[in-house]
């Protein structure tokens, strides 16, 4: 499995998201991939997912300073018309690390999407959001969603109030 | 042979199961304390794990398993059949939703060996339903879960086991209370081994039919969805981060349980975690194939768990002191100097919890009332060791965690990992 695995040192930090990229390793995919991102938004379930990876290393490893250009990064795939299914999925689990209320805004329309791995898909990045924006977010569309999609939104809307107790 | 909620509900009635099964008078009706009285068992999960829960079950006078509950027909008609065949009367009612157990009248006790992400919302089910559970290892998928089901668990009074069954060994017990009177002097340090993990299975997979018989959609319960691949599933599942922990929480659950026994931290736990596994990049599994993780407690006393390279399929650990060194396995207990194993505990020393029999330990305790021996708030401080391993190798830094409070210190994207949204209609509401 020589060549599959994404390690670091944890000490990467600088206000560009993309800094000292080029002189690192770790990312050489990232790097020879003309556009990387628009690959993660065109992945389809089951395929090979390194540079989706390579992405979540490079937010994991980030400074916080770092966050806001990984969001706008992330945001723009998502939001892309083209972004499939499967690199929605995997957008919304990096973002879901960093998201702030600006994602929110962003996604909050898709909480009661009609495709329900998408409803939920965005919830994983809104229900991790700290605040009133996230918690109005999720209480409008639990209004507005059908059947489980309604539930799940209904659930993570008493949870939070139950733990910001 | 497959049944239908209201054919499950009608059955459930204690005249209508009476046809072909025994009556079973739950003992909810009669008293749980009272001692002739036979606890009526439903068995959450009945693939491998749950078939290791019956067969620890059927053997006792004092239980009796009337139902179980499995998304996967096939699992349910075979543990069926073996209770049939054990009890020598057919009957046993079968579910593809637990939720027909764990609210139905007539049971009294739950116990779940589902795949890691349900452990917590069936459990929570059933406590909240006045049932009391033995709840498999690792107890939870996140540190969330754990506290949700600890404190519903003591708001309604109930009883409940962690399968952490090495606490009913006598040599980790030996071993635990030999330390705990100081028989090695100080701990200064503990080597935990755990089996390899994941073998890696390729960059990509194929999207597969989900085979008959099994409720697919119900499966993946909380977690987001997939597509069915046969890896995904049965046993596999805990290579998968969205429904288990990798060997991280399937080994670190048994072995760091018995390094937190021995501390005298069930209360509490590490103060700091740091992570150096390795994960695969690409593929189905998203769990660690290299675990490597060190824990500082507050009293100075270092753990490191790391991949075991030996292949062998067990767990090992090594407590280091100040006047020697300790090694315990499911296999063996080592002392250096060997004379520390040859110590009495004497009268007035510390006698840690004594039980032989974890789930005799357990119906012994639903009758008593009293704490099991691996009562799940121990579990749930285990488990939470398990899981900020997990988080602190995906982030390769240093955390400062505080075992009370049970979150990180100064690192948000930490603290956002102790916790996961859940696919409707679940939910820890």
């Amino acid at each position: 499995m020589a060549g599959k695995t994404s390690e670091s040192d944890g000490r990467r930090a600088a206000s560009d998201p993309l800094a000292g990229l080029k002189e690192d390793p770790r990312y050489k995919a990232f790097k020879e991939t003309a556009d990387p991102w628009k690959v993660i938004g065109a992945l389809e379930y089951g395929e090979d997912r390194t540079m989706a990876s390579t992405v979540e290393r490079l937010v994991l490893d980030a400074d916080p300073s770092q966050y806001p250009g990984f969001e706008e990064k992330l945001l723009k795939i998502a939001t892309d018309p083209g972004c499939t299914e499967a690199g929605y999925g995997f957008v919304c689990r990096i973002l879901s690390l960093i998201a702030s209320p600006k994602s929110v805004a962003a996604l909050k329309g898709r909480l009661a999407d009609e495709n329900e791995q998408i409803a939920f898909l965005t919830r994983l990045v809104v229900e991790q959001v700290p605040g009133p924006e996230a918690d109005a977010a999720l209480s409008a569309a639990a209004g507005a969603a059908k059947g489980r999609v309604a539930e799940g939104l209904a659930g993570a809307v008493k949870v939070r109030a139950r733990d910001a107790k | 042979m497959s049944m239908t909620r209201r054919g499950f509900a009608k059955a459930a009635g204690l005249a209508a199961g009476a046809a072909a099964f025994p009556t079973i008078i739950p003992a909810k009706v009669l008293g749980q304390q009272a001692p002739s009285k036979v606890l009526t068992v439903a068995c959450v999960g009945v693939g491998g794990m749950g078939l290791s829960h019956l067969s620890q079950l059927l053997g006792r006078d004092t239980v009796r398993v009337i139902a179980v509950a499995d998304v996967d027909a096939h699992h349910q008609k075979r543990a069926a059949g073996i209770i049939d065949e054990k009890y020598g009367a057919k009957g046993c009612r079968m579910t593809g939703d637990f939720r027909e157990v764990t609210r139905a009248k007539d049971v009294d006790l739950i116990t779940v060996a589902t795949p890691d992400n349900w452990h917590a919302l069936t459990a929570l089910d059933a406590i909240r339903n006045g049932k009391d559970v033995f709840v498999e290892k690792p107890l939870t998928l996140t540190v969330r879960e754990g506290q949700v089901l600890v404190a519903e668990l003591r708001k309604h009074g109930r009883i409940g086991q962690t399968g952490t069954m090495q606490r009913s060994s006598e040599g980790f017990h030996r071993a635990a209370e030999l330390i705990r009177n100081g028989r090695l002097g100080a701990v200064r340090h503990i080597d935990v081994l755990i089996p390899a993990n994941n073998m890696y299975v390729g960059a990509t997979w194929k999207p597969e039919p989900v085979p008959e018989g099994l409720d697919y959609d119900f499966w993946l319960g909380p977690a987001p969805w997939a597509p069915y691949t046969a890896q995904r599933t049965h046993y596999q599942f805990r290579y998968i981060l969205d429904y288990a922990g990798g060997q991280t929480t399937n080994w670190g659950a048994h072995y760091l349980d018995i390094a937190q026994w021995a501390l005298g931290m069930d209360e509490s736990g590490p103060v700091e975690v740091e992570g150096h596994g390795v994960f695969p990049s690409s593929g189905l599994f998203t769990a660690p194939t290299r675990v490597d993780v060190r824990y500082t407690y507050a009293n100075g006393v270092t753990m490191r768990m790391r991949t075991r390279t030996d292949g062998v399929y067990d767990g090992n650990i090594i407590f280091r002191g100040e006047k020697g060194t300790l090694d315990v396995s499911r296999s063996k207990l080592r002392s250096v100097p060997e004379s520390i194993l040859k110590e009495e505990i004497g009268p007035g020393e510390t006698r840690l919890y004594k039980s032989r029999d974890h789930f005799g330990n357990w119906i012994e305790c639903v009758k008593t009332r009293q704490a099991p021996v691996s009562d799940l708030a121990i579990g749930h401080k285990t488990t939470n060791l398990c899981n900020i391993g997990n988080i602190a190798m995906l982030l390769q830094r240093r955390l400062a965690w505080d075992p009370v409070r049970e979150c990180f210190a100064g690192d948000a994207m930490a603290n956002r990992m102790l916790s996961r949204p859940m696919r409707g209609p679940w939910s820890l509401a």
